[in-house]
């Protein structure tokens, strides 16, 4: 009777997980079926969707202008010069007072480059004007106030030669032998970095601390030597064109000098309450100067009127889209931007928003030099590619 | 012996206790969740009749005369007594080699009835009428990375009261009272391939009406005929629509005007252990109208009907099992891009489900329900599973009568 009943409870148990095993396989086949998104029912709603309507922009106005921005806070530093562009470093340290210079035995300046195949020679020689980094260009020491000489004011006496060649360039630079007023100079003003072959090396600033300008100090201290290491507290290139060969009414882009194209299109055509699909801003620039095969290219906002305040007309500083620009060896690709969010911006928020069109910039505009030109007409020109959606229909039609 | 009977006592008791803590937690969990049965034809008309909201009817294949629905039903009710009703469902969309599953739980409805003098009893209760509950995605629109993932939740329900008068112990008239309302919310979602959303469009619709039902019934130990009325019904539904959240609400009003119904059912009882029910519900809702500003037009739907055959055998004295099949076509057509030509949805169904007796407390009813629903352009299998928890004043021994 006893091993009857224990036949009878194991037949039950192996009921049991087969039941299990079923109940288990139609569960991961329901999950599965769960879990996916496909488009079963979407039929139902076919006489509610109104579909995707298609729509090419020409821009009905466009601009260019050129800019001498601020190039300090940037990851690199341009120092060199050629046909086109010439640009120059300015450096400064901060704690130069607190050591006894007397004790000092050597003094170095020690800069790092990104490309070490790359060679240049360079003079340093003292700034003679206050910056700030914030806002230094070519032509301003600061935001309000311009340097004397445009490409910054700076005292003949020369502090350092030197070539940067390999990762680093470490050269001896003369300050201790320096008379006061010189050094508290160099301590306010910085120097300035002066290319002297033609060419550009890139230069690591000061956002690393690992590779930032620095000044390598060896002095005794206790009848031991010692070293000290100072990184640079600002630091920024000055830049200029030398000859751009442009027209007056090219469209340019391009960063270093800032050369930013205004796009204006109307968009009014497209419904206020329909979803924008897609809204592509596609051209073929020509490439007129380039100092890398990658070029970024952001598109900003404008929340000015660029008719009433032309280069002075304000945007949104940081750009709602990008676009990576490899430049081919024929130059005959296209540049895509992809400015959904932007046109559903304008179109969504009409009535508080006003579409005072787009700016397209170098990103960032201290990136490594390049000069885009955009053709006004034809095939290759500015075209805004939009599909939008409607919305649905009302349940009861 | 005696201790054997003792013991077998001690198990049933626990054994019914274990039955009902696990419904009180399924009834929660159900009154938990948000969302509502679902079909993948919801999205079209007012939605999906939803069935009765009563486990022991819907195994009987749902012949809606013989349950609460009828306001004439409550023949000899000698004690208050309320029922609460969970369902949960299961369906499996099947449409062009794609399948896609559906699950939900939810809460089914609520009744309340209570005897009055004089052989009258006062009742009321809440049930949903229609469903418009969906989840639909798009295929990708061309050259872009998005898809248009439609949710709709919502559903127009009844919110009932009536008074109903027992006469000569077997038949029964009565009078309901029903506030029609409800609402929709449909978000029509851009998703990206890479999960999120960039924008939503949102349809809301509230519905309200009012509306009564007049029903009776004869109810004996061998035969039992019941069935009600329900007049035209006009509801005002009020649709707000928000596009992407940055554009201001559209609204717009509509009157919808939907035709009479008819229910009626039959039920047999040849021996004391067996009953066999028929129902017919009769729906001609084509002449179903729509009033917007612009002038008055057809919502395009169909007179249909709706047959039902159930059976109810009683193993013993409290444990009895139910069986039935139905068969009706919905209200309105399917849908499909570019084809106009009628597509009728038929649903074919299977419906089984049994009672426990939960002493001092009445019983739970349990009902499951295979639905089979074609159209030529898709097909569901939808499983539901109902359980309702029947509360009568008194226990007794449960006989079989129509309602309470």
């Amino acid at each position: 009777m006893k091993r009857f009943a224990i036949a009878e409870c194991r037949v039950s148990i192996a009921q049991v997980l087969t039941s299990g095993f079923w109940l288990l396989a139609s569960a991961a086949l329901l999950l599965s079926s769960a879990c996916n998104t496909l488009p079963v029912g979407y039929d139902q709603l076919g006489d509610r969707v109104t579909g995707t309507a298609d729509t090419t922009l020409l821009p009905d106005s466009a601009s260019s202008y050129a800019r001498y921005v601020p190039l300090g806070g940037s990851s690199i530093l341009h120092l060199g010069r050629d046909t086109s562009y010439v640009s120059r470093l300015v450096l400064r340290f901060s704690i130069l007072d607190t050591m006894n210079l007397d004790s000092i035995t050597s003094f170095q300046l020690v800069l790092h480059q990104r490309d070490t195949l790359a060679t240049m020679s360079f003079i340093c020689r003292p700034c003679s004007s206050e910056w700030t980094e914030s806002g230094v260009s070519w032509r301003m020491a600061d935001s309000f106030n311009h340097w004397l000489t445009p490409g910054g004011d700076f005292l003949p006496d020369t502090l350092a030669t030197g070539t940067m060649a390999g990762d680093s360039a470490m050269i001896n630079f003369r300050y201790a032998g320096l008379d006061s007023a010189l050094q508290a100079t160099i301590r306010n003003c910085g120097i300035g970095i002066f290319p002297q072959d033609t060419g550009f090396v890139v230069i690591h600033s000061g956002v690393s601390t690992t590779t930032a300008p620095r000044l390598r100090v060896t002095y005794t201290n206790s009848g031991k030597q010692t070293q000290r290491v100072i990184n640079d507290i600002a630091d920024a290139s000055l830049i200029d064109t030398v000859a751009t060969r442009s027209q007056p009414f090219d469209l340019l882009v391009g960063s270093g000098v800032a050369f930013r194209t205004w796009l204006s299109f109307n968009i009014d055509s497209i419904p206020a309450e329909a979803t924008i699909a897609r809204a592509d801003l596609k051209f073929k620039p020509e490439t007129k100067y380039r100092r890398t095969e990658t070029i970024v290219l952001g598109a900003s906002r404008l929340t000015e009127s660029f008719s009433l305040k032309g280069a002075y007309a304000r945007y949104e500083n940081l750009p709602s889209s990008y676009a990576t620009y490899v430049v081919p060896a024929d130059s005959d690709s296209v540049v895509t931007i992809d400015i959904r969010s932007l046109v559903q911006l304008w179109t969504g928020r009409s009535d508080t928003l006003h579409n005072y069109g787009l700016l397209i910039t170098a990103s960032p505009e201290w990136s490594e030099l390049f000069r885009l030109r955009i053709p006004r007409s034809g095939p290759n020109a500015p075209t805004l590619e939009i599909q939008y959606v409607r919305p649905p229909e009302d349940r009861f039609k | 012996m005696r201790t054997f009977q003792i013991l077998d006592c001690r198990l049933q008791i626990v054994r019914s206790r274990v039955i009902l803590t696990s419904a009180v937690c399924l009834l929660i969990s159900a009154f938990a969740c948000p969302s509502i049965a679902q079909s993948f034809f919801n999205s079209r008309g007012l939605g999906e009749i939803t069935p009765s909201g009563d486990a022991r009817i819907a195994a009987l294949a749902e012949p809606s005369a013989l349950s609460t629905l009828n306001p004439g039903i409550f023949v000899d009710l000698n004690q208050t007594s309320f029922r609460v009703t969970a369902i949960g469902t299961a369906i499996l969309g099947t449409q062009g080699g794609n399948s896609r599953l559906l699950p939900d739980a939810r809460p089914a409805a609520f009744d309340v009835a209570t005897p009055l003098p004089f052989g009258t009893c006062l009742f009321g209760g809440i049930n949903q009428k229609f469903s418009q509950d969906f989840d639909v995605w798009s295929e990708s629109l061309a050259d872009t990375a998005y898809r248009r993932h439609i949710i709709g939740r919502g559903g127009i329900y009844a919110l009932r009261a009536g008074l109903a008068k027992s006469l000569f112990d077997k038949v029964c008239v009565g009078v309901e009272f029903n506030h029609v309302m409800g609402g929709s919310r449909e978000k029509w979602r851009f998703e990206l391939e890479n999960g999120g959303y960039t924008s939503t469009d949102t349809i809301e619709v509230d519905y309200a009406g009012n509306t009564f039902k007049v029903g009776g019934s004869f109810q004996s130990r061998v035969f039992s005929l019941a069935g009600y009325y329900e007049p035209p019904l006009n509801l005002s539904a009020h649709r707000y629509k928000r596009v992407h959240g940055v554009i201001e609400d559209s609204t717009r009003t509509y009157a919808l005007s939907l035709p009479h119904s008819l229910s009626f059912a039959a039920a047999f009882s040849p021996v004391s252990r067996l009953g066999v029910d028929l129902g017919l519900t009769l729906n001609p809702w084509r002449g179903a109208t729509i009033t917007r500003d612009d002038g008055v037009s057809d919502l395009g739907y169909k007179n249909v009907w709706r047959g039902s055959v159930g059976a109810e055998y009683s193993i013993d004295s409290i444990h009895p099992v139910r069986l039935g099949y139905s068969q009706q076509t919905w209200y309105y057509n399917a849908g499909m891009y570019g084809r106009a030509d009628p597509m009728p949805i038929t649903e074919n169904g299977i419906h089984f489900g049994t009672s426990v007796p939960i002493p001092k407390f009445g019983s739970l009813d349990i009902s499951g329900e295979i639905l089979f629903r074609n159209s030529p352009v898709l097909k569901e299998a939808a499983g539901r599973l109902m359980l309702t928890l029947a509360y009568s004043e008194a226990w007794a021994k449960r006989t079989r009568r129509w309602g309470y």
